[in-house]
């Protein structure tokens, strides 16, 4: 989260219950904070978490499971410090909310002095954890992320519009922060805006406010995302996910940015993403060019993770130093066994199927240590497959037929993927590429190891 | 039956500084004032048999009751979350009363 200095002590409250809320907003201010309540799953949703420090969440709500709301945070916003508070028979609960990326939970009475400290001191650790975390320019080992690095780099010097096109997982919400983080508009808002997530209506109203039915025969007017985020930053996931009726209210507020003097009209940068080029899109009339045009000045697309795993172990470290910081945990090593597994496995999820792994081993780790055994099975089994292929050599009478047995093997240890395929036979992409068509393999299917 | 030990946590009331802070005196008041209407939808979530609403209802009250010291309220919620059958408005409002009288002698001290 990039926290502007107003919002850095925002306290959200999710909690039904009138006197406990009472309560826990009289010792958030006594501690110095903000307190914000929201009775309700629906309301707190319905709040721009990138402007709270920490979120304290009940997990029974009348409307809602508290644990959804926490893996929405956790899915959205990373850095945002999640407690839970439960009742003293929900203990199960209050585990998975840890392995889910809580910070800590309380249960019900809480200690009040208790909760406090731990949120107070949880919340210069996850600030330094954001730092560790975060895309600082670094010596990428691929060829990728140095284009990646370059692209942030252009992006941040200019306030244009931004296009970030990379698959799900990719990091995208990472890299929009990133180049906000590094720009002139850094200590203003950042917000996000979940194209996909939302109708058209809700999303007309997330980006553009409107009035909003708050019980029935009540409207109150609610700011949009454009409006609030005046100064900062708008990251749009999903821009092609934008209906095309909106996609022009959009150019609107963009080229009015620009030379008005109008107080209501927000000055904000774009920055946008998309899972796959928009020239499709384009050509199927369904996504606006002079929309494109605007965004495609800053163009950077995002690779698989498992197309710059040279870098795998820097994604790792920055990662685990993120988790162990916000966790309060001593920092576990890899094995050299644990690194192979991690740099050979072709994480289909990207940057955040990785970052959930190593979640979910830091809550499971104990001795310091993180083996190749620690790792879910999946990623194990890739890397097992791989020092031990088992080719079955029965039947086959010539070196050819070996040669084929033998790539048929790598591309399903590697769930197709040519360029790991070739690094476990020792041969160049290339090669790969020749075997492949030399044994009209180009249409091969793709055995995964995953689920 | 009069208010005892097992009704207030006198140990929890210090530590929120009920007797030292007005505003948590408030919200204490405000608490037991608000317990006949949450009994009250209780018992008419039983009544209509919405067992989700009842238990709700008593986890609700179980965690301010819980929050506020009136560890009687707590822990008969609590039997009341595992069984919610055997809700009995009656005994509610009694425990009620005694938490009422279990504050006012704990000002008294």
């Amino acid at each position: 989260m990039t926290a502007s200095s107003s919002t850095r002590n925002q306290l959200l409250i999710v909690d039904d219950d009138l006197i406990t809320t009472e309560l826990l907003s009289h010792f958030a201010i006594q501690n110095d904070f903000k307190p914000v309540v929201s009775s309700t799953f629906r309301e707190a949703a319905a709040l721009d978490w990138g402007n709270f420090a920490a979120m304290l969440i009940d997990l029974e709500l009348s409307d809602g499971d508290g644990f959804e709301l926490l893996c929405r945070a956790r899915k959205q916003y990373p850095q945002l410090a999640c407690f839970i508070v439960t009742s003293r028979d929900q203990a199960e609960s209050a585990v998975s909310a840890l392995k889910t990326g809580a910070v800590d939970y309380f249960t019900k009475p809480f200690e009040h002095a208790q909760m406090f400290a731990s949120i107070r001191a949880a919340l210069p650790r996850l600030e330094k954890a954001r730092r560790a975390g975060s895309l600082s320019p670094c010596e990428w080992k691929s060829a990728g992320m140095a284009t990646v690095e370059e692209g942030l780099r252009t992006a941040a010097r200019n306030d244009l519009p931004v296009l970030l096109v990379g698959e799900a997982g990719s990091g995208r919400r990472v890299f929009a922060q990133q180049i906000h983080s590094r720009s002139d508009r850094a200590k203003l808002p950042f917000a996000t805006v979940y194209a996909a997530d939302l109708d058209e209506t809700a999303l007309e109203l997330e980006l553009f406010g409107g009035e909003s039915r708050q019980s029935p025969g009540t409207y109150v007017r609610r700011r949009g995302k454009i409006e609030s985020v005046h100064g900062g930053t708008l990251f749009i996931q999903d821009i092609d996910q934008v209906p095309i009726t909106l996609q022009g209210r959009l150019i609107d507020a963009l080229e009015r940015v620009s030379g008005t003097a109008d107080a209501r009209i927000s000055d904000f940068r774009l920055i946008a993403s998309s899972c796959a080029k928009l020239d499709d899109p384009i050509k199927r009339k369904q996504f606006r060019d002079d929309l494109f045009y605007l965004l495609s000045t800053n163009t950077v697309h995002l690779p698989k993770l498992s197309d710059v795993a040279e870098d795998i172990p820097i994604w790792c470290d920055r990662i685990l130093t993120e988790i162990c910081l916000k966790q309060r945990v001593r920092r576990p090593r890899f094995t050299k066994g644990a690194l192979e597994a991690l740099v050979d496995y072709p994480w289909p999820g990207n940057l955040d199927q990785l970052r959930q792994t190593l979640e979910q081993v830091v809550v499971g780790s104990e001795a310091g240590l993180i083996g190749r055994e620690d790792l879910p099975d999946e990623v194990q089994d890739g890397a097992v497959s791989q020092d031990g292929a088992a080719v079955d050599l029965a039947g086959v009478a010539r070196i050819d037929d070996l040669e084929k047995l033998s790539l048929v093997s790598a591309l399903d240890a590697c769930s197709g993927n040519r360029r790991r395929a070739a690094k476990r036979l020792g041969v160049s992409l290339r090669t790969i590429y020749n075997m492949i068509d030399r044994h009209s393999l180009r249409h091969h299917p793709v055995r995964t190891n995953l689920p | 039956m009069s208010a005892s030990e097992s009704d207030l946590d006198m140990g929890r009331l210090v530590r929120l500084g009920a007797f030292d802070e007005p505003a948590i005196a408030r919200i204490i008041v405000h608490f037991l004032e608000t317990l006949d209407e949450r009994i009250a939808a209780m018992a008419a979530a039983a009544a209509a048999g919405d067992t989700g609403a009842l238990i709700h209802q008593a986890h609700q009250l179980r965690g301010s009751a819980a929050n506020c010291g009136f560890c009687g309220l707590a822990t008969a919620c609590s039997a009341l979350v595992s069984a919610p059958s055997g809700f009995d408005a009656l005994a509610f409002r009694t425990l009620a009363g005694r938490a009422r009288e279990a504050w006012q002698a704990a000002r008294g001290l």
